[in-house]
């Protein structure tokens, strides 16, 4: 896919509604990510793993420039993607100190806790929709995140 | 009179008919938010309050303890269903908070304030808590139990356990608001402020909730859960109740955080 074919699909995300775009043409793939305005705060850490564009909230700025190369698998091929349903914190145990709920290679069954996203006092246990092993921990603990940022890689058994 | 006189029959006496409210007293149980998130499976009806004269093991977030009185807290879970995700309730505990105030105030306590997100002060001391968790497995409309620890009277050896600076209810002549009373003021303030978040999340408390606000326009430390602190002034909150801070002419949201005023003049 040319740049400038790249260029237009980023100008259309960013003049519409939606927040993310995927295309795939023959073997090539591409998905923009448009950020939601949440992530003008400081909530656009480093740390993130999906390299969510900042958007501007007055103008034409460049904003959607989230890029996944085409001969790279994206997470969602990796295995199930579990999303935060909320902004908020990351933990990943119950207390600080506490054992973790899920580790790498640790098996889960569906509606397992995963982990627990907080904001303002507001804790959500986040379970797991399906079974599986977990593949990936996307987010360090105590890490600020995003609405529908990938959590977890979990492989389901297929 | 001791909350251990609490009687469910008299509450509901005391709770306007609006509210649409079901109380339960338990006497001891280890947390209500505990017991209701368990109960939660099963068909529990919206509106359902869990009172306990005492609480072995009330929580706070990531794992601290809320320590009562069985004479003097009061200590309560409501459970409320929502027709939102939970992406959309993050002001919630805000407006509980604003409803704690509301119904204080109605009983002449002197002297409250708020600080963000969840925290109700009298001269700028916690005197109650708020504490909400989402019942797991619901992707659009959220369950919330509410959670709720409020210090009505509590005795000077349990404020030495308090690593907060903490203080009660009690008036000038040393007496705290009857409970029931007490009670029934907190879920009638409370239940048409859920009612009205339901429909028009947080935006509509804003301003109120700015105007009682301890740290209104002022510099404050916010201590966030990585442990960085940031310096800065308080700039009010946005639509979701999320915390706007000012530095160097730059406006930043946060979710999530401490806020001192002890650090910062």
């Amino acid at each position: 896919m040319d740049l400038r074919k790249l260029k237009k699909l980023i100008d259309l995300v960013q003049e519409s509604g939606i927040a993310e775009l995927e295309i795939t043409e023959g073997e090539e793939k591409v998905r923009i990510a448009k950020a939601s305005p949440a992530n003008q705060s400081f909530m656009a850490a480093p740390q993130m793993i999906h390299a969510y564009a900042p958007q501007s909230p007055a103008g034409p700025t460049p904003a959607a420039e989230a890029v996944v190369p085409a001969d790279k698998p994206t997470i969602e091929e990796e295995g199930h993607v579990v999303k935060s349903p909320m902004v908020g914190t990351f933990y990943r145990s119950p207390s600080p100190g506490a054992p973790a709920f899920v580790e790498i290679g640790q098996s889960v069954s569906e509606g397992q806790t995963l982990c627990i996203i907080e904001a303002m006092k507001l804790l959500n246990e986040i379970e797991s929709d399906v079974s599986g092993s977990i593949k990936r921990i996307l987010v360090d603990n105590g890490q600020p995140i995003e609405y529908g940022q990938p959590l977890f890689i979990v492989a389901t058994a297929a | 009179m001791p909350s251990s006189a609490l009687q469910s029959q008299i509450l509901q006496r005391l709770l306007s008919p609006s509210c649409g409210l079901t109380v339960e007293v338990t006497r001891q149980t280890d947390s209500t938010n505990a017991e209701l998130l368990r109960r939660s499976a099963q068909d529990l009806p919206h509106g359902y309050c869990l009172i306990a004269q005492e609480q072995t093991a009330g929580r706070g977030r990531q794992g601290r303890r809320w320590l009562s009185d069985a004479a003097g807290s009061l200590t309560f879970s409501l459970l409320w269903h929502f027709s939102r995700p939970a992406g959309q309730l993050g002001g919630l505990p805000l407006v509980v908070t604003l409803a704690l105030l509301r119904a204080f105030t109605a009983l002449h306590v002197q002297g409250l304030s708020l600080k963000w997100p969840n925290d109700l002060l009298r001269h700028g001391r916690k005197v109650a808590g708020v504490l909400v968790e989402l019942a797991p497995g619901r992707a659009e409309d959220a369950h919330a139990i509410i959670g709720i620890g409020i210090n009505l009277h509590l005795p000077e050896s349990l404020f030495d356990q308090i690593p907060t600076p903490a203080t009660d209810l009690r008036n000038a002549q040393g007496i705290p608001p009857e409970p029931h009373t007490a009670l029934a003021q907190v879920l009638n303030q409370l239940s048409p402020l859920l009612q009205q978040f339901a429909q028009e999340g947080f935006a509509p408390f804003k301003e109120e909730w700015m105007e009682h606000a301890i740290h209104r326009e002022r510099s404050i430390h916010l201590i966030l859960p990585n442990a960085r602190t940031v310096v800065g002034e308080c700039a009010g909150l946005n639509a979701e109740g999320a915390l706007l801070v000012r530095q160097a002419g730059q406006i930043s949201t946060f979710h999530n955080g401490e806020i001192s005023l002890r650090l910062a003049p």
